[in-house]
């Protein structure tokens, strides 16, 4: 092996990273090539200092504030942001209790009693003809709005324990909704049995309880 | 995985600080060797923890979150790296190294070390720095970069001589 040969290959050498047959060739050739055997010192010397180097350097000034303001910029969508909804703190043991009964009263409205489930999408929220089904909506409906206001009381009560901005958030979300609700409940006050309107409120009101129940869920998981 | 990991993963605020307190010295060290601008160091550790709290969902404790957070950094700091603009800014500021609080605490020759490292070329630099001193092997840096073994082999050899020149001078 030529010493240019040699010389390309002594970095890998000194790694350790040669065939075996490759540093017997090597070594031979630094048993008589000075200006090699010096570069093996040097690169050994290198990795030496290298190994010294602290793997740490702190930044010169703490970069958290920066980060953390980076991290509370929760999306605004019609549901709570995933990060919004974690930085919840508040007690809803009477609530989460509200809340599946509500789910329940919701999703009776939806399937009905005795019948298979169908898709909210497919169908409208209550699809039993008559005066029964608009009684037995008013109140499912008057139920569901209790409980709502429970948990709605609870967000409330909490408020003290959030930023300012996540309040601020959480009330944008469900004025919101709450806006369609009063849109719909005005129409139907017009047109008490019309079933799309019924359906559209039922829609909102789902809407409303599943920004709950992602609250709930998450809190859950505290 | 970790009480703060899984707190973080929670969403708590609190455990990610910490988590950024006990990591940040290793984060910011790869970035400034990486980058060898102790500005872009700045930006790119905090774009590495922000990427970090965004990604939480998708660690799964398969390694440690340490070694998962510096793959980020590594991967960050070459996705800036290959931005024309800001290689040009890196380069007409390279060699603000020295000028890093931490510096002066520090031996002589570790900061001509660190200065010799900073002025390689950024290739070299980047290999050296994966492979020298964050102890990555060739096929690891060859899945981060894109170039090939031989290719790498080149550049560290050329690293190693560089520093060794700038050293004896």
């Amino acid at each position: 092996m030529n010493h240019q040969r040699v010389s390309s290959l002594l970095s890998s050498y000194v790694d350790g990273d040669l065939e075996a047959h490759q540093v017997v060739e090597v070594e031979a050739h630094l048993e008589t090539c000075r200006e090699c055997h010096d570069e093996v010192v040097g690169l050994r010397a290198l990795a030496a200092a290298v190994a010294q180097l602290p793997r740490s350097i702190e930044p010169p000034t703490d970069l958290w504030p920066a980060i953390d303001s980076s991290l509370a910029s929760p999306t605004v969508k019609l549901g709570l942001s995933d990060q919004t909804l974690r930085s919840l703190r508040f007690p809803l043991a009477a609530a989460a209790l509200a809340l599946i009964a509500v789910s329940s009263l919701v999703t009776a409205l939806i399937v009905g009693p005795g019948e298979e489930p169908r898709t909210t999408s497919a169908s409208p929220a209550l699809a039993t003809e008559g005066v029964s089904f608009i009684a037995q909506w008013r109140r499912s409906e008057d139920e569901y709005l209790r409980a709502t206001l429970e948990l709605v009381e609870s967000l409330d009560a909490s408020t003290r324990q959030l930023a300012p901005e996540t309040v601020e958030l959480i009330q944008q979300n469900l004025q919101i909704i709450d806006a369609a609700i009063q849109e719909s409940r005005a129409a139907l006050a017009v047109d008490p049995a019309n079933r799309d309107l019924i359906q559209s409120l039922s829609s909102a009101y789902q809407k409303k309880l599943e920004v709950l129940q992602q609250v709930n869920g998450v809190l859950a998981q505290l | 995985m970790g009480d703060l990991v899984s707190r973080a993963r929670r969403g708590d605020k609190a455990a990610f600080e910490q988590l950024y307190r006990d990591n940040a010295g290793r984060i910011y060290a790869v970035c400034l060797r990486l980058s060898a601008d102790a500005g872009h160091a700045e930006e790119l550790t905090q774009d590495v923890f922000v990427r970090a709290w965004q990604k939480l969902e998708t660690f799964r404790g398969d390694s440690a979150f340490s070694t998962w957070l510096h793959r980020i950094a590594v991967n960050t700091v070459f996705q800036w790296q290959r931005s024309e603009n800001r290689r040009s800014a890196r380069l007409a500021k390279a060699g603000s190294l020295a000028a890093t609080p931490t510096s002066a605490a520090r031996p002589a020759l570790q900061l001509d070390l660190e200065r010799a490292i900073a002025r390689l070329p950024a290739g070299a630099r980047s290999v050296f720095v994966m492979h020298d001193i964050e102890g990555y092997k060739h096929a690891e840096i060859a899945a981060i970069t894109g170039l090939a073994v031989g290719t790498l082999k080149a550049q560290l050899h050329r690293a190693r001589k560089l520093l060794r020149e700038a050293l004896e001078r």
